[in-house]
């Protein structure tokens, strides 16, 4: 009968020190574990080389070479706009081997600002602006594609001049424009004349009019806040959306 | 130890262990992944950073860049482009610029910086905590650090938080499994402990002791299979008791019927020895000798057979049972005429496996029975019959005799030996009162019991069957 007691209390009590020590080691591991994890460093991606900005001489050879995109075909781009248009988070990242550098696309940017000033879209002396304020950042979306994931990446770049501000989404791969934002003093805007088909067909000057796969379109506002100056707002975007465009 | 104590400790061991187990790893998974994923927000925050120095640098030239890395320019401007916090450092380690609230805390990391490389790591700056990304800007010869960290106080305090409701959930899943476990094993040794008493309780000597079976799983059909087994242990003893009394009776009737003939025995011959008597009286007392001593022969020979009975081998034969029937009743001539009794045979023709000398004894038995019975017709009917089930054919043998028969609380004990109905009348006859223990012995080894029916005055009739088929 004592002997019994005893068992029975030594197997309780390894039942409570299991319960008891069991949750203080966990408790311990995962305080240790913590610790680890804080004290982890390594490399998050490394670099073939640190090119940033390019010297006069070198200025003077990139422009003799322009980038020379490669064409993207219609079935191509238009599983890339898919993907652009499926909302997946966009993440920055370096240009690789075959995609515009930030100097490029910031020239990309500034010829299609150029292209459009010709056309009589945006006014003159944004051609000859050196903007107060450029930005660019290279993004990709992290998703499952059919094809070559470096085609998926797009530049995307900012000028700001006073109340003009053009945000251009440009693919990576081709140096063409797919997309532009540009918002301006409803004064300055110079293109209320044109067409839609117009605009777009100086927006995207590769983009054929017939293609059925994909669709540009362009959006026109005027936003007024109270008794401020109105703004105007341009939105050009390719697009694989089955709606119709209308034209003027 | 008790077994529900046991399923107690090994079940609540078992659950700890599991819980603990999973939680670490969920736990654990849960670190990385938030970790992971603060490193990669922290290296996006610091791809965009550069891309925005990048892109001042082309728009500002390199005259800018030769004087920010000499620290002659301010960098706060382009800064406030920039997202989360930010420090720049000079390839000397001068701070250019920092958002940090304490700037040297972050030089101590600027020699593990390696050029073309974009290192992470985690650093306790003043009461935060920062995943830091830092990597090189540079242009031709001038180079810059640039650091970028994103607060990861909150993830910590979350981990902490986590661990704190992790407890909280592990304690009440604990309290809360314990009484359940308790409960449980308490409902589940519940019916062992009533066998467990029940078997002490026929341990005891209380046979009658039977278990509720309160369910059809394993438990419910052990109780079963245990009231089964009581069952049967009751039987058995109850037949150990019946047959240990049965011996006694034996012995004690066995030692009576030595000792009657033997005192008449010795008393005669006494009194042939020690007195002068007449050749009358001599020839008396010789008469009761010898008549006791028939008696002792007849109770030898019948005990003689009993043993053999149980340790013989015995050889069934097939045989006709008319013509067996009519021999046996040629064999009771002499019997018969001295009993002026006569036999009439009604006897089916059919074929019946017997052992023929065993079969003799018990026929012969049976007829020595009805005459000291007094009976002077004896009817014996042989017939076939044939059951359903399993097409089984019997052979059917009644003896009805027309004797004083016996009573219905002598008909239970007259197969029993050394019993007789009418003790006076039997010892007259030599009889021993096995004959009729002999005969169900016979019919016994035949398959079959002899079945008695009978009443007072009006005969008696034994019935019994045996294996057998139809004459082709």
């Amino acid at each position: 009968m004592k002997k019994e007691n005893i068992s029975t209390g030594i197997a309780l009590l390894t039942s409570i020190v299991v319960v008891i020590g069991g949750w203080f080691t966990v408790r311990g591991l995962l305080n240790q574990r913590k610790t680890e994890i804080f004290a982890r460093k390594g490399i998050v991606y490394e670099l073939d080389s640190e090119i940033v900005v390019p010297g006069e001489d070198d200025r003077n050879h990139n422009d003799s070479e322009d980038f020379e995109g490669i064409e993207v075909a219609s079935q191509d781009m238009a599983i890339i706009l898919t993907v652009w248009e499926s909302g997946e988070t966009a993440v920055p990242h370096e240009p690789e081997s075959g995609q515009m550098t930030m100097e490029q696309a910031l020239e990309a940017g500034k010829g299609w600002i150029d292209h459009m000033v010709e056309n009589r879209i945006l006014p003159d002396y944004l051609s000859e602006c050196s903007f107060d304020k450029t930005n660019a950042k290279m993004c990709t979306v992290e998703t499952e594609s059919s094809i070559d994931k470096r085609l998926l990446d797009y530049w995307v770049v900012t000028y700001k001049e006073g109340d003009v501000e053009i945000s251009l989404t440009i693919h990576a791969a081709s140096g063409q424009v797919w997309r532009s934002d540009i918002s301006m003093n409803a004064s300055q805007n110079i293109s209320n004349d044109l067409s839609d088909r117009e605009l777009v067909r100086a927006a995207f000057p590769f983009w054929d009019l017939e293609n059925e796969k994909i669709q540009a379109t362009v959006r026109r506002d005027e936003v007024r806040v109270n008794e401020s100056e109105a703004v105007a707002r341009m939105f050009f975007c390719l697009q694989t959306q089955n709606e119709k465009i209308v034209f003027k | 130890m008790k077994l529900k104590t046991k399923i107690f400790c090994c079940v609540t061991i078992f659950f700890s262990v599991i819980f603990l187990v999973g939680g670490y790893i969920l736990l654990s998974y849960f670190y990385e992944t938030v970790i992971d994923r603060e490193i990669e927000n922290a290296a996006e925050q610091y791809q965009y950073n550069k891309f925005v120095m990048q892109a001042t640098l082309i728009t500002k030239g390199k005259e800018w860049f030769e004087g920010v890395a000499n620290g002659e320019y301010d960098i706060s401007n382009v800064v406030s482009d920039m997202g989360n916090t930010v420090a720049f450092y000079s390839e000397k380690g001068d701070e250019l610029y920092s958002g940090f609230s304490n700037g040297e805390d972050i030089k101590k990391i600027l020699p593990e910086i390696q050029q073309n490389k974009v290192n992470y790591q985690f650093l306790d700056i003043g009461e935060k905590k920062f995943c830091l990304v830092a990597g090189t800007v540079s242009e031709n010869d001038s180079k810059i650090y640039l650091i970028t960290g994103v607060d990861v106080t909150k993830i910590v305090k979350q981990q902490e938080q986590l661990l704190q409701k992790f407890s909280i959930v592990y304690m009440s899943a604990i309290a809360i499994s314990i009484i359940l476990i308790f409960i449980l094993s308490n409902l589940l040794t519940r019916p062992i402990n009533r066998l467990a008493l029940a078997a002490k309780s026929i341990a005891d000597g209380n046979y009658e002791e039977r278990i509720r079976q309160s369910s059809r799983d394993e438990v419910g059909q052990l109780a079963s299979n245990f009231n089964q087994m009581a069952e049967a242990v009751e039987e058995k003893i109850d037949k150990l008791t019946e047959y240990a009394s049965q011996q006694e009776d034996f012995v004690a009737n066995f030692s009576h019927e030595l000792k009657t003939p033997l005192t008449s025995i010795i008393g005669y011959s006494n009194r042939i020895y020690g007195k002068k008597l007449s050749e009358d009286e001599t020839k008396k007392a010789a008469l009761y000798i010898w008549n006791e001593g028939m008696r002792l022969e007849s109770l030898a020979h019948k005990m003689m057979d009993l043993t053999n009975l149980k340790n013989g081998d015995i050889v069934f034969e097939e045989v006709m049972a008319d013509s067996l029937l009519r021999e046996l009743v040629k064999d009771c001539d002499y019997l018969l005429l001295e009993r002026q009794a006569k036999i009439l045979l009604e006897v089916q023709a059919a074929k019946v496996r017997v052992e023929i000398d065993l079969f003799k004894t018990m026929f012969l038995n049976l007829i020595d029975n009805s005459l000291k019975a007094e009976a002077k017709n004896i009817l014996i009917k042989g017939y076939c019959q044939e059951t359903e089930k399993n097409n089984a054919f019997f052979y059917i043998i009644q003896i009805v005799d027309d004797g004083t028969g016996i009573s219905d609380t002598e008909l239970d004990r007259i197969k029993e030996a050394f019993y007789m109905v009418d003790k006076a009348r039997s010892r007259k006859q030599h009889g021993a009162g096995l004959g009729l223990a002999l005969a169900e012995r016979i019919a016994k080894l035949h398959g079959s019991s002899l079945e008695f029916s009978s009443e007072l005055g009006q005969g008696t009739t034994v019935t019994f069957k045996i294996e057998g088929r139809y004459a082709v």
